[in-house]
């Protein structure tokens, strides 16, 4: 769930004629669903309100720069572009809606994009794009709780780079991040649809494989290990699994048991 | 309709270097079938195999269309900053019109003597020559008009290439400032598809 505060502040007034807006940013907030298919809802609706065939809403966002969106998600071609230029606004023609709503549709998309940014952030790891710690607890919570209740199975598999640190040290931490980056690359090729890939620390991955006892993860190990064989810098890595409702249905207790296997085949014994 | 997992691949598409468009079109059994992006051509070949890089992490079967965005829309965002009115002034004893705009730290100046309507629309695009930008229209009509009793200025624009006339509105306070946002309205807003009869 994303909490308003964490959208980017955006300058957002709403006057009376918009007050459908204002229910849909309510609503859609309510749902936790203000994203950018709001964007397209919001365009539709208001094409729909004024009898518009086309609508077009530039908005621009750090990280994302100058961002255009077209009705109902159409492409936007490179001359209707040029001939709109990328000025942040709606864009309409005739200008037939008024322009406090105009601006209020806009700011009302920055919202939503912004918004979607922000859980975005709040789910991923900054430098692989794979899932965060956070996510993968919530995420290992709710695979445990399954688990508890219909005895589904899954594994989980927690990976430690080999000698990263040396990485780092002998190439500097551009490269280093480049390792985790390639990593975390490999892991998001290599999972199913529904599995989670995660950092979880600094060189240490999690994965969450669904419906999997054994058999599965070894050939998801491999597939990681294919993809990191064309690496430039190469880098091994070291694997501990647990599996439930076999070992555990307790997520710290299945994090225990695969970190100790993991140190178990690095000869390093747990406290 | 787009899910999540499509909210999130386009955002790390839009999140490329030089992308400004993402669009993603879905077959009749509602899967995506085809990613369009507009790129700028600044690092095109980088952006298409990242982006065909992350679209295969989410759909390994889609196609993706890189299309290049054209020479104006570089021109734009690379100089993507908004032009600013800094200063609309009427004598109206004379009914002379100065209009101050400012794009880039630079400012651009323009007079007429045709009065707050006419004249707030004539020295904006005034203003913009002075700044340097190329404007190919000229002013075709600029109207009042009553609406719920307000009176936003509608400026419409002649292509002196042939393209499409172009209009603004703009309501603002009093009739000058209105036309003059109204003309920069006109320049700035502009769809190539007609609206659907009534």
């Amino acid at each position: 769930m994303v909490k308003v505060d964490q959208v980017e502040p955006v300058d957002f007034v709403l006057h009376s004629s918009e007050s459908w807006l204002f229910r849909s940013i309510i609503d859609e907030l309510s749902r936790d669903e203000l994203g950018i298919s709001f964007i397209y809802r919001v365009l539709e609706r208001l094409a729909e309100k004024h009898g518009l065939s086309d609508v077009v809403v530039t908005v621009t966002q750090e990280s994302c720069g100058t961002q255009t969106f077209r009705l109902a998600g159409r492409s936007v071609d490179a001359e209707l572009l040029g001939r709109l230029g990328t000025s942040p606004g709606l864009h309409c023609e005739p200008s037939i809606v008024p322009e406090d709503e105009r601006e209020a549709v806009r700011m009302a998309c920055q919202l939503a994009l912004s918004t979607h940014l922000a859980r975005f952030r709040a789910e991923r790891d900054w430098l692989t794009s794979i899932s965060n710690r956070r996510s993968f607890d919530a995420a290992l919570k709710v695979a445990s709780a399954r688990s508890a209740r219909y005895g589904w199975a899954f594994t989980l598999v927690v990976i430690d780079l080999n000698d990263f640190k040396q990485i780092n040290d002998r190439a500097g931490h551009e490269v280093g991040d480049d390792v985790l980056r390639q990593f975390g690359l490999a892991l998001r090729r290599s999972v199913r649809s529904g599995d989670t890939a995660a950092r979880i620390g600094g060189d240490e991955f999690a994965v969450i494989l669904n419906n999997a006892e054994g058999s599965e993860a070894s050939g998801f190990i491999e597939r990681v290990r294919a993809q990191m064989k064309a690496n430039e810098e190469a880098i091994d890595f070291t694997i501990g699994t647990a599996v439930s409702p076999r070992d555990s249905t307790d997520p710290k207790e299945l994090l225990r048991i695969a970190d100790a296997r993991l140190y178990e085949k690095r000869g390093i014994a747990l406290t | 309709m787009t899910t999540r997992t499509d909210e999130d691949l386009e955002l790390e598409l839009r999140s490329l270097p030089g992308v400004l468009s993402v669009s993603i079109a879905y077959g009749d059994r509602g899967d995506a079938e085809m990613v369009t992006l507009l790129v700028i051509g600044l690092e095109l070949d980088a952006t298409r195999s990242e982006a065909q890089m992350i679209l295969s992490l989410y759909y390994p079967e889609v196609t993706l269309v890189i299309e290049e965005a054209n020479d104006a829309v570089i021109q734009l965002s690379r100089d993507h900053s908004r032009v600013a009115i800094v200063e609309a002034d009427i004598e109206h004893s004379t009914g002379t019109v100065r209009v101050t705009l400012q794009h880039n730290g630079r400012s651009g100046i323009g007079h007429s003597a045709s009065g707050p309507l006419i004249g707030g629309a004539e020295a904006t695009l005034a203003a913009l020559r002075d700044l340097g930008i190329e404007v190919p229209f000229s002013l075709l009509s600029v109207n009042s008009v009553s609406l719920m009793n307000r009176w936003p200025v509608i400026v419409t624009l002649r292509s002196s290439r042939g393209d499409d006339d172009r209009m603004g509105i703009a309501l603002a306070d009093g009739e000058l400032l209105s036309s003059v946002k109204s003309t920069l309205n006109a320049l700035n807003r502009f769809l190539a598809t007609p609206v659907r009869p009534g």
